[in-house]
């Protein structure tokens, strides 16, 4: 496969195989930063890849209290999902147990513009058995929901809009110190994307998936021709000489062209590690998903 | 936004209703239409030129249209009645029944208002930098909501039977209020930034009544819960001071309320939140 160089490492022309996805974007506030994150943190937990979580989920940015509608500190979380009804379910699920449960905080909407709303506040409300309250405030309802606390602050209506998923890259370093390294500053750089999220631990996948298993009951199975440590036994292994470790960043975003910008910065902040080796992207020939995310425009910036 | 300028005459003492004097009938007609346009003075027809003298560019579109009024029009009714858009200035003091029923657009009075003023407002912003009468936002009598909508700032007190029947908004009091504010109240927001006469809340259903000042006596059927801090007071008061500059003691965002619900003689489901100031 033909390459390219960045900062002299090289990069092979090949695509990332992203998908459609739904994509919501929840403001939590709370007193302080600490019960922002502990809210946040426990909302996208258990939430790295819609196999199994069912909803991919992550934080996007700290938001200080100037910006923030109740003028407290903030968190803006990105949750993405397969359809419609999932990522409302998710959404329910999680901020009914997340969010509602936390001391402190407050959930508002936080998106612009979306292609629907899901009525989270206004199915939380119930729990409010009766004494819930109703706000309007400048064209925004409220909820005000009693709890054993004091009053949980929900929006009643959150947006969601059709959003990218699955852009990624690998990072091919001569150990896995120097891939790591490479990775975290990938991680870094993305953050900066706005409406991007790296939803796997750290921002980071150790086992990226091939479709298909030598076993009937698996779906899918570990990444056999990216793993270093089987290189000399798997016959299509793209594990080149002097590569001892491969790491995954899987961006999400709630558009295309931020997930190839957070794909830009993430290669160009991975490159200027040493020790790195080589940067790729999966893909599944370009027959599953709906985006192919080409490394190299990304890169042109195109 | 194009201006018509009124500068009112002598005015009679019997006083002038001229629910004309809004930006969607001045819209699209030239001065000497405007002072055509006809007015009740008791019980006679004249015309809105006999009062005021009147200059200005026309515009054809309401959105674009400012009426401002330079001088006291405390003797005439109805300004801004059913108002859709546009902005009307009043640089001076503004009679009754100013913005009844306005449903949209801007009214600013640089001076006191007289009472009936918003009656049944549905909508815009009014703001009144002087005292306002009373009756401020309340129904028409006999009929069974006042303030359905909007946004009403007044910088100096207000008299009483504020909101009367008050359905959804917000009103905000710089000043004191007087007696009776938020009879039978069915929903919305007023904030008093002063201190509040007596009975507020009377019979009402729903709805909030946030004071930062004193009550100055809440009615045996509000029942005391908690001292706490709600949090969509914050959100209330931050859109209120970056959407519409209002002038908000630091201490109102973090600080306590008592929160009493009531009136138990009625549905119980409307509250008064009294700021708890610090020993």
């Amino acid at each position: 496969m033909e390459t390219f160089k960045v900062n002299g490492v090289d990069v092979e022309d090949t695509f990332a195989e992203a998908f459609k996805m739904w994509g919501s974007r929840v403001l939590i506030t709370a007193k302080n930063e600490k019960w922002v994150l502990n809210a946040a943190r426990a909302m996208t937990g258990f939430a790295t890849s819609v196999i199994m979580c069912g909803a991919e989920a992550s934080l996007e940015k700290m938001v200080p209290p100037e910006e923030t509608p109740d003028g407290r500190p903030g968190a803006s979380v990105l949750i993405f999902a397969n359809t419609k009804k999932q990522l409302e379910d998710q959404l329910m699920r999680r901020m009914g147990q997340t969010i509602l449960t936390c001391p402190t905080t407050a959930a508002f909407n936080h998106l612009n513009e979306g292609e629907t709303k899901f009525k989270i506040g206004g199915a939380l409300r119930f729990f409010g058995d009766g004494f819930q309250i109703s706000k309007r405030i400048f064209g925004r309802r409220l909820w005000r929901i009693p709890v054993m606390e004091g009053e949980f602050l929900v929006e009643e209506s959150f947006l969601a809009k059709k959003s990218v998923g699955g852009g990624n890259f690998l990072i091919l370093g001569e150990n896995a110190d120097s891939t790591l390294e490479a990775a975290e500053k990938s991680v870094k750089a993305i953050e900066k994307v706005e409406g991007t999220i790296t939803p796997f631990p750290g921002g980071v996948v150790r086992s990226g998936s091939k479709v298909g298993s030598k076993y009937k009951f698996l779906t899918a199975s570990t990444n056999t021709a990216f793993c270093p440590t089987i290189r000399g036994a798997v016959k299509n292994t793209l594990v080149p000489e002097g590569v001892n470790s491969v790491l995954e960043i899987v961006i999400n975003g709630l558009t295309l062209e931020s997930v190839k910008k957070a794909t830009a910065e993430g290669v160009k902040a991975a490159s200027k590690v040493k020790g790195i080796k080589k940067i790729t992207a999966a893909n599944y020939g370009g027959k599953l998903g709906q985006f192919k995310i080409y490394l190299k425009e990304c890169l042109e910036g195109k | 936004m194009k201006q018509i300028v009124l500068v009112p005459r002598k005015l009679p003492s019997i006083p002038i209703e001229a629910e004309v004097i809004s930006p969607e009938i001045f819209s699209g007609k030239n001065i000497e239409e405007i002072k055509e346009l006809q007015v009740w003075n008791g019980n006679c027809k004249r015309k809105l030129g006999d009062f005021f003298s009147v200059k200005g560019v026309k515009s054809e579109d309401p959105n674009e249209t400012h009426i401002v009024i330079q001088g006291d029009v405390s003797r005439v009714k109805y300004i801004g009645k059913e108002m859709r858009s546009g902005k009307i200035t009043i640089n001076g003091n503004a009679g009754m029944h100013l913005a009844d029923e306005m449903k949209g657009g801007e009214i600013i009075v640089n001076g006191d208002a007289a009472d009936w003023v918003a009656t049944e407002m549905r909508g815009g912003t009014l703001k009144i930098k002087g005292n306002a009468g009373n009756m401020l936002a309340s129904a028409h009598p006999g009929s069974e909501r006042g303030m359905k909508e909007g946004i009403i700032i007044v910088e100096g007190n207000a008299a009483s039977s504020l909101a009367r029947k008050m359905r959804r908004g917000t009103i905000i009091i710089y000043g004191d209020i007087g007696d009776h504010a938020g009879s039978q109240m069915i929903a919305g927001t007023i904030i008093c930034l002063g201190n509040i006469g007596r009975r507020p809340g009377a019979l009402m259903k729903r709805g909030t009544i946030i004071v930062y000042g004193k009550a100055e006596s809440i009615l045996p059927t509000f029942i005391y819960d908690a001292t706490y801090q709600p949090t969509f007071i914050r959100f209330y008061l931050k859109n209120l001071k970056e959407k519409l500059n209002v002038k908000l003691p630091a201490e109102m965002f973090n600080g306590d309320y008592e929160r009493f619900h009531g009136d138990i003689a009625e549905d119980g489901k409307g509250e008064i939140l009294l700021f708890k100031r610090k020993p």
